[in-house]
């Protein structure tokens, strides 16, 4: 941590309490904030000051005060430590740490003429209450969200995982504005590199203020230029929880409601925490859906404009009537129509997120289906687009998380325009250059696209689909887990029967 | 680097966009269905019929007909261009009807300009117009107020589903044509009472139509080539070894006819064929079906397990006839849909045989037939 004031390092004390007032005032600049109050107590001179809206009022009343007023006898600052049955307060001496300690909500307890100076942390955190998990909606599962207190996410991440194995390392990061982080895994289970390779990331950031995880995890993600998130930043702390117990990682950071988890591959952000708490068969099908909804997201706008710019060949013929009628009537050509009409899309939907719940539907629906059957009835486009472009809206919510979910909304607009220019030739270009990438990427050191690429079967069944609970027994070997079995596999196909 | 990369890719892509012709579905005329026929003024051109969608923000009509006159197809096309609006392009053409004139002369130059073009369909149906396929497509069109083209691919598709006649779609015409030992068939369309319909099958001898044999013998063709599966037939057979099982008091009451006219659907037809002595020409065709009971002409009490014997019999006897007959038609015709010459060419060393050799020694082959029928079902009540 920099030291703010540094000609003044060595210690000021003794003092009288006037000049003691006139340093710390004159340090907070036309500022009223401190309250410097002076007590005068059997001819000795004691004088507390502190910023009233960084602590408790009522703490310092009957915590400190009370006591100070009530003993009858000589103080000292040795005895205030003694008395005041306190067991935070500490002797201070220079005046940087008393000026930076009246921010971080320290009350600081002088009697005239000592060698140092008394103060108790009193810090008052303005927080929220636990609410329910707003951008990762589940129906099943717990519904807790993190909150901007650390403390308090802390506290979350004990209940959760319990045990002495749990590691939570604290970092501070910013130069000129600190705030704490802390690196979240399992000893037993995380893979000792990957936990040498964040830390290290974290230790040596050299930035100035980190505003938020989010913000973290781009300083620390492997590709800060790439489209694709390498980190899975979550706000359920079952997520995190869940990743950190199978051996990942996680990183909390003061003031931010989500965490960071990582090493990450691709399909994590296609699984829900649902996935898990529904039966194998349901989770499994939904997993696979969410898979087929990326494609379809991704694909399926730029292959109604390839085919209809360039292969009328390959739509079906009863389906050529249709779609041709309908064209018949837009005036531009198929690339225009869909970017128009997805860009329409992408408004509403940003519309909706600027606006307060209830506008926010309103807009869904003025948008969605009055601005719609307008568009086709004044022939701007053709109702069959519509529908595609629906579909893929539709296929990109199905998408966990959001920073994914924004990812493949992203790609769609230049796949349009290499299908609009190139046809299937030019979605063929783009789907190579997104899998090139794709393998080229890494999470955390570890490759992005594993299980599949570098192949790896025994985590097939934790990625693509889920087997039931008793048989994935194993943790995701991908990340080499310094231990990979979870539990015994026999005992647990074992059923327990009451009657042998 | 990174912005070089970026920068040289979209250069690239920018230029390399105009490479591509764009065909915007709507400044299209997209051909459905061709007909193709000598022109009548003058026979060294050929005219195309062509029916053909094309997309008119103010007009409901989406099917047009245009013609053109070439020598040709590619020629007529243009031609017929002229008449459009819109350019007509063949990428989602699902017929061609030949007229049956020009199948006489041969219809290699045509396909093998469909075949040639990327755009075409490889599962583009190939039928022969009774009369000329103008007169097929032009009066179906007006009769039947939807789109020929259509139709008439529907018509000919639901019957290759069931397997009624080989399948005709261009790949199989022209690898068929192209095999030596091996002719290709065609449905035949006919207009009756200015609807379409097919009436039979066309044979081909190379590329030239020869002869037409009845939709049943297109099954027997069929049969030969391929295992059939659920194909709905009605055959006869003659009525006098059923006469005593045959309820005279129910049922149509007088019946003077010769022949018991029985439904089946058949539920699966094989054919196997052997050269059992290569020198004299001589196959054995080993064919089992097994029959489904749909409808007798008259009232049978098929309960009875005699009756279902005698029919079993009756009908191997009837199929044997028929292909008999058939053999014989074809042998006069000059033509060998059955593929008896690819089952000869492999038997023969180094497999050396030249479509003329074969031509010269197919009429003297000889096949023996044995059908096994089997009755399997004969309805709910049995």
């Amino acid at each position: 941590m920099r030291k703010r004031l540094k000609s003044e390092s060595k210690g000021i004390f003794p003092i009288k309490i006037d000049q003691l007032e006139n340093l710390i005032t004159s340090n907070f600049e036309n500022n009223t904030d401190v309250s410097f109050s002076t007590y005068e107590y059997l001819s000795q001179k004691i004088a507390v000051f502190y910023i009233p809206y960084q602590v408790t009022p009522e703490k310092v009343e009957n915590l400190l005060l009370k006591p100070l007023s009530e003993t009858k006898a000589e103080w000292s600052s040795a005895s205030i430590l003694n008395e005041i049955p306190l067991s935070s307060g500490k002797l201070e001496t220079k005046l940087e740490v008393i000026l930076e300690g009246l921010i971080s909500g320290k009350v600081f307890i002088y009697v005239e003429n000592e060698d140092d100076i008394v103060y108790y942390p009193m810090l008052k955190i303005e927080k929220r209450a636990l609410a329910k998990a707003e951008t990762e909606t589940v129906v099943l599962g717990p519904q807790v969200a993190f909150t901007e207190s650390i403390i308090t996410n802390l506290n979350i991440m004990r209940w959760r995982i319990r045990s002495t194995d749990l590691v939570l390392e604290k970092i501070m990061i910013g130069k000129r504005f600190p705030r704490e982080v802390r690196m979240i895994y399992v000893k037993s289970i995380a893979n000792e590199t990957d936990v040498n390779t964040m830390r290290e990331r974290l230790q040596e950031l050299e930035v100035d203020e980190i505003e938020d995880s989010n913000v973290l995890m781009q300083f620390i993600e492997d590709s800060s230029t790439s489209i694709f998130p390498q980190f899975y930043s979550t706000e359920l702390p079952d997520r995190a929880s869940y990743a950190i117990s199978k051996g990942r990682i996680g990183v909390l950071v003061e003031n931010s409601p989500s965490a960071i988890l990582a090493p990450t591959t691709f399909f994590s952000f296609f699984e829900s925490t649902e996935d898990l708490y529904m039966r194998w068969n349901a989770g499994s099908f939904l997993r696979i859906l969410r898979f087929l909804a990326m494609f379809v997201s991704v694909l399926l706008t730029p292959m109604y404009v390839a085919a209809v710019t360039f292969h009328y060949e390959i739509i079906p013929p009863q389906l050529l009537v249709s779609i041709g009628q309908s064209r018949a009537s837009v005036p531009f050509p198929p690339i225009f129509e869909t970017l128009f009409i997805e860009l329409m899309i992408e408004l509403l939907r940003e519309a909706g997120a600027r606006l307060p719940t209830k506008v926010g539907q309103t807009i869904g629906i003025v948008g969605g289906v009055v601005v719609g059957t307008a568009a086709v009835q004044a022939g701007i486009t053709s109702n069959i687009l519509i529908i595609f472009v629906t579909i893929s809206a539709l296929a990109s919510f199905t998408v966990p998380s959001y920073l994914m979910g924004s990812t493949i909304r992203v790609i769609r607009f230049p796949m349009i325009l290499l299908a609009g220019m190139l046809g299937i030739i030019g979605i063929m270009f783009g789907i190579c250059f997104i899998i090139i990438h794709l393998l080229k990427l890494t999470s955390l050191g570890r490759p992005y696209l594993t299980p599949i690429y570098p192949f790896r079967f025994e985590d097939l069944n934790k990625v693509l689909f889920r087997l039931p609970q008793n048989y994935q027994w194993k943790r995701f070997a991908s990340f080499q887990p310094k231990n990979l079995t979870r539990f015994q596999k026999r005992k647990a196909n074992e059923k327990k029967d009451i009657d042998e | 680097m990174l912005i070089r990369m970026t920068s040289f890719m979209l250069t690239s892509l920018l230029l390399l966009g105009a490479c591509l012709p764009a065909k915007p579905l709507e400044d299209l005329a997209i051909i459905n269905t061709r007909g193709v026929d000598i022109a009548e003024d003058s026979s060294d051109q050929i005219e195309t019929t062509i029916i053909a969608y094309q997309f008119d923000a103010e007009s409901q009509e989406i099917t047009t007909t245009l013609s053109g006159l070439g020598h040709t197809i590619k020629g007529a096309r243009e031609d017929a261009n002229a008449e459009a609006g819109f350019s007509l392009s063949p990428g989602q053409i699902r017929l061609e009807l030949y007229g049956k004139e020009v199948a006489q002369k041969g219809i290699l130059q045509y396909l093998s300009s469909a075949v040639r073009d990327a755009r075409v369909s490889e599962t583009m149906l190939i039928a022969i117009a009774n009369t000329s396929a103008k007169e097929i497509l032009t009066k179906g069109q007006d009769e039947l107020s939807l789109n020929i083209g259509q139709y008439l691919h529907n018509l000919i598709e639901k019957e290759i589903e069931e397997d009624s006649f080989p399948d005709i779609y261009l790949h199989e015409f022209t690898h068929l044509e192209a095999d030596i030992g091996y002719d290709p068939v065609a449905p035949i369309i006919d207009l009756v009472e200015n609807k379409p319909k097919i009436s039979g099958i066309a044979l081909f001898k190379g590329d030239k139509y020869v002869d037409e044999v009845s939709l049943l013998e297109g099954y027997l063709v069929n049969l030969m080539q391929k295992t059939t599966r659920s194909t709905p037939l009605e055959i006869s057979v003659p009525i006098k070894p059923f006469l005593p099982y045959i309820d005279k008091n129910r049922g149509k009451a007088d019946n003077d006819d010769d022949d018991l006219y029985i439904n089946v659907n058949i539920e699966k037809g094989k054919s196997k064929t052997k050269l059992k002595d290569f020198k004299n020409l001589h196959f054995d065709t080993t064919i089992n079906l097994k029959l489904n009971l749909l409808e007798t002409s008259d009232l049978l009490s098929v309960e009875n397990e005699h009756v279902a014997d005698l029919l079993e019999k009756e009908i191997a006897n009837e199929f044997t006839k028929q292909y008999t007959n058939l053999l014989a038609k074809l042998q006069e015709a000059g033509t060998d849909p059955f593929g008896l010459g690819a089952i000869y060419r492999a038997k023969k060393m180094d497999s050396s045989l030249t479509d003329e050799e074969w031509r010269e020694k197919f009429p003297d082959a000889i096949v023996d037939f044995h059908v096994n029928v089997k009755l399997t079902n004969y309805g709910g009540i049995q």
